[in-house]
């Protein structure tokens, strides 16, 4: 296809509140149906049933929240991209806001491939027994660590991994009137061989506790955010 | 950290149904949330009454019917009335609610059911009996009618099933019987003009909600179980006999006759997450002539009336341009038959084929006209499709009155797979009047001739591809049809009818699925019920029954246990046949064919006649039209006689 001239429009867009309880395909179906009541002039793949060529960055699992999640819209040709921005927003529910969109400059088709990391801000249901104080050693701990290995399961075999190499940040916010328990920001690696999941945060910090307390902890996240990609 | 991004993390969302450490717990909380494109919030002060509109069983096969979305516009189209949706929980949901004390609720305003002024329940489907004392009680209301408080809301019933409502007449103050179009907007007005001691919930005494209830039966089409007394008969049911003049002895069924100018949802609620059918939906016509002897829709929704080529090519341009749905489905019972089924279907892909959106019907008639039909609709997206021969031999199908010959058959399936088609399903009907083992025999011969016949058309890679599914269901009599008096077959007879389809049909590219005879018998023993069955059902959903139309969910034994507690017998009412002379449970119901056409058909079954199709050949006098004056499609018959 030498020569085709690809126009991509980056959208950034926010899932919260009620609607934070939609899967991935939910979303991927509420944008389909968002751009064509919007008549953009989006590509669509060919074959027996033609959708929107829409791709998203990474999917959200369900009842996590996503304030600047990025997916890729294929246009047959270029437009402006206010307008293309106020077209989608339109047709979108208040819960899954457009944040920006921007008609990429042709050559810039993949933007994906050079995200690196994912911000997160978990809150957490308090844990009966277990101080500020003692969550705040744990987190120094997991800070401090030389390494921190977790299993990951995969189709065919169980891995240890190590993700304290790809653990950049984590930091823990006190709970305070309108959020009773610990809130953990952290930075994680995206990607490939980078990527470490929220949860594996989660189970090391249960594990610290786990040691700290002399009881078996488990940590329940109560609102899971996803704060950007980058 | 990226200190140039400043979130504003939500406030924590509450919602009574379901708050969110709940919607952590239940599996697919999207049928919990509401908040639909499209769906209609309207704010309280300015309404006048509010209606729940309740499908009993979950949001997931609710959502796909288009009858609801029909009434939730011809309520919310009125400034001073609002409409809401109730869904029966998933099972895990329910539980929690139970433990919570949650009420269910409206899915637009989190407003329990039992603050609403009235309950519409659509009864679809027997075996979703069950889920409607279970739905009153979630949502904080008497199951039983007889029970209800004076604050509680009126509980109305619809649908196809309240052509017999004698089952469940128990759990409903009155029924709305035929189309709800009209019926539904008269009877709000007639609401709204009863006098304020009746209307208002929270200060009527119980007689005057007792009142309110009796005067609904002035209205047309409308039953009020509570006016009438039971009498035996000699076929051992109790049927209807109203107690006083208010009560009429028969209830003549509503009928729209202009489709063009009835309301109709152009922007339906789109469901965020994946329900049964999920597209856009236009009707072209309502109503049936060909006159199958087992089917309940082709009688009880006679006569056959058609909406305008122009109504229709508007009607799915909006409901496309408001959803931004890719599929715009058919539905009629017949839709080759639809007058101008060829310009309907060209008119849609030439509106929106640049739009991507792929047409689809329902299950065709087997003949070439048909397939060939579904070749132009299926243009932009080429899905299975979908053949209903019933039965494998011809003197069965006279039986039952299916006008399909083997060579149509013959016929329909080489231009199918010639066409390219790689998926075929086929819809056989066991437990038929007459049938015999060699019956049953030509039902997989059939397959093996279409098995045949996909190897002479299509190419060799084609042919890897050939998937046939074929499902098998039992013949359940229903009321208003000619079979009503017949009894079904036992269930072991059907087993042992499965079994030889079975074991006579091996082929890796056919899938074989049967009806569950269980829920066939159920379903056979509550459609011809009468007013003893809303103990049954009562106690059945007290032992645990529910969403029983669910495999997974379906409870046989807390069925026969109910029945026995009632001294019944679930196989003997499925299995009787019923005297042609004795009065009916449903004969309080006027469906407008005559009972005596009906038993006319039942001998010509006996006789193996066939009747045509009357579009074809001329009025059969089937009696609709004693209801509804001229027959829609008086011009085309008298062209033929």
């Amino acid at each position: 296809m030498a020569g085709e001239q690809r126009v991509y429009a980056l959208v950034t867009w926010r899932k919260a509140g009620a609607l934070r309880w939609l899967g991935h395909l939910d979303i991927a179906r509420t944008f389909d149906r968002a751009v064509r009541r919007a008549r953009l002039p989006v590509v669509y793949s060919e074959g027996f049933s033609p959708s929107a060529a829409i791709s998203f960055a990474d999917a959200l699992a369900l009842g996590v929240g996503g304030e600047n999640e990025l997916c890729l819209i294929r246009l047959e040709r270029p437009m402006a991209s206010e307008a293309l921005a106020e077209m989608l927003a339109e047709q979108m529910p208040e819960q899954l806001e457009i944040v920006g969109a921007r008609v990429l400059p042709h050559g810039q088709g993949k933007p994906f491939s050079r995200l690196s990391h994912a911000e997160y801000e978990i809150e957490l249901w308090p844990v009966p027994g277990v101080s500020v104080e003692t969550f705040k050693e744990a987190v120094r701990r997991v800070r401090q660590a030389g390494a921190l290995p977790v299993t990951r399961e995969t189709k065919r075999r169980v891995r240890e991994i190590d993700i304290k190499p790809h653990l950049h940040a984590l930091h823990l916010t006190e709970p305070d009137a309108d959020h009773p328990g610990v809130r953990l920001q952290m930075s994680l690696g995206y990607g490939q061989e980078r990527l470490v999941k929220p949860p594996e945060v989660l189970s090391c910090i249960a594990q610290q506790l786990t040691e700290l307390t002399g009881k078996q902890i488990a940590l329940q996240p109560r609102l899971t955010t996803r704060l950007g990609l980058y | 950290m990226n200190e140039g991004s400043s979130y504003r993390l939500e406030p924590f969302w509450i919602r009574r149904m379901l708050p969110e450490h709940l919607l952590q717990q239940v599996s697919k909380p999207a049928r919990y949330l509401g908040r639909e494109w499209n769906a209609v919030a309207k704010p309280p002060s300015r309404l006048r009454v509010r209606v729940a509109l309740c499908y009993p069983d979950v949001y997931d096969i609710g959502m796909s019917y288009q009858g609801l979305r029909i009434l939730y516009e011809v309520v919310n189209r009125r400034p001073d009335a609002a409409c809401e949706r109730v869904f029966h929980p998933w099972p895990d949901a329910a539980e929690l609610m139970r433990r919570e004390s949650i009420p269910l609720s409206g899915l637009e305003s989190d407003t329990p059911l039992s603050e609403f002024d009235l309950v519409g329940i659509t009864l679809q489907h027997e075996l979703t009996y069950a889920n409607v004392p279970s739905l009153l009680e979630l949502g904080g209301m008497s199951a039983l009618a007889a029970e209800r408080r004076p604050a509680e809301p009126l509980v109305i019933g619809g649908g196809p099933c309240a052509f017999n409502p004698e089952p469940v007449a128990d759990f409903f103050d009155a029924f709305v019987i035929g189309d709800g179009e009209e019926a539904l907007d008269e009877l709000l007005d007639f609401f709204l003009a009863q006098p304020a001691e009746l209307r208002d919930r929270d200060h009527r005494a119980a007689e005057d909600r007792q009142e309110l209830v009796a005067r609904l039966a002035e209205l047309e089409g409308v039953y009020v179980p509570s006016g009438y007394e039971l009498e035996p008969t000699d076929a051992g049911h109790v049927v209807p006999v109203p107690r006083d003049g208010r009560f009429p002895p028969r209830v003549v069924k509503r009928t729209v006759m202009d489709l063009d100018s009835a309301p109709y949802p152009l922007a339906p609620v789109v469901p965020y997450c994946e329900v049964v059918h999920d597209r856009a939906e236009i009707e072209p016509a309502r109503g049936c002539t060909h006159g199958c002897r087992f089917c309940q829709a082709g009688m009880i929704y006679r006569p056959v009336r058609e909406r305008s080529l122009e109504t229709l090519l508007d009607q799915a341009e909006q409901i496309i341009a408001n959803t931004g749905y890719d599929e715009v489905s058919l539905l009629s019972l017949n839709c080759p038959d639809y007058s101008r089924i060829e310009q309907l279907v060209d008119g849609l892909h030439a509106r929106l084929a640049d739009r991507r959106v792929a047409v689809s019907l329902p299950s065709l008639r087997v003949d070439t006209f048909s397939v060939g039909l579904a070749r132009r609709v299926q243009r932009v997206k080429k899905s299975g499709l979908t053949l209903a021969p019933e039965a494998g031999t011809q003197h069965l199908r006279d039986v039952i009155n299916k006008d399909v010959s083997e060579e149509d058959l013959a016929q329909a399936v080489t231009a199918a797979f010639g066409s390219g088609w790689q998926r075929v399903k086929l819809y056989f009907m066991i437990g038929l009047p007459q049938e015999t083992e060699d019956d049953i025999l030509a039902i997989s011969a059939t397959i093996e001739r279409v098995l045949a016949i996909a190897r002479e058309e299509m190419t060799r890679p084609g042919y890897g591809r050939l998937k046939i599914n074929v499902s098998v269901a039992s013949l359940v009599p229903k009321p208003h049809t000619p079979f009503q008096w017949l009894g079904q077959q036992p269930r072991e007879q059907l087993l042992a009818r499965q079994k030889v389809i079975r074991e006579a049909t091996r082929n890796r590219r056919v899938s074989l699925s049967f009806h569950d005879v269980r829920q066939s018998a159920l379903e056979t023993a509550l459609a011809r019920g009468d007013r003893r069955l809303g103990a049954v059902i009562l106690s059945a959903y007290r032992a645990g029954a529910i969403l029983d139309a669910w495999s997974e969910h379906f409870n046989f034994d807390a069925w026969l246990q109910a029945f026995a507690e009632h001294g019944l017998d679930l196989d003997e009412l499925a299995q009787r046949e019923l005297p042609t002379r004795a009065p009916l449970p449903w004969d309080v119901i006027d469906a407008g064919v005559h009972k005596g056409f009906l038993s006319d058909e039942l001998d010509r079954a006996v006789a193996r006649t066939t009747t045509p199709d009357c579009r074809q050949v001329g009025c059969h006098e089937c009696g609709i039209t004693r209801v509804v004056g001229e027959c829609p499609m008086a011009d085309q018959l008298s062209a033929i006689s």
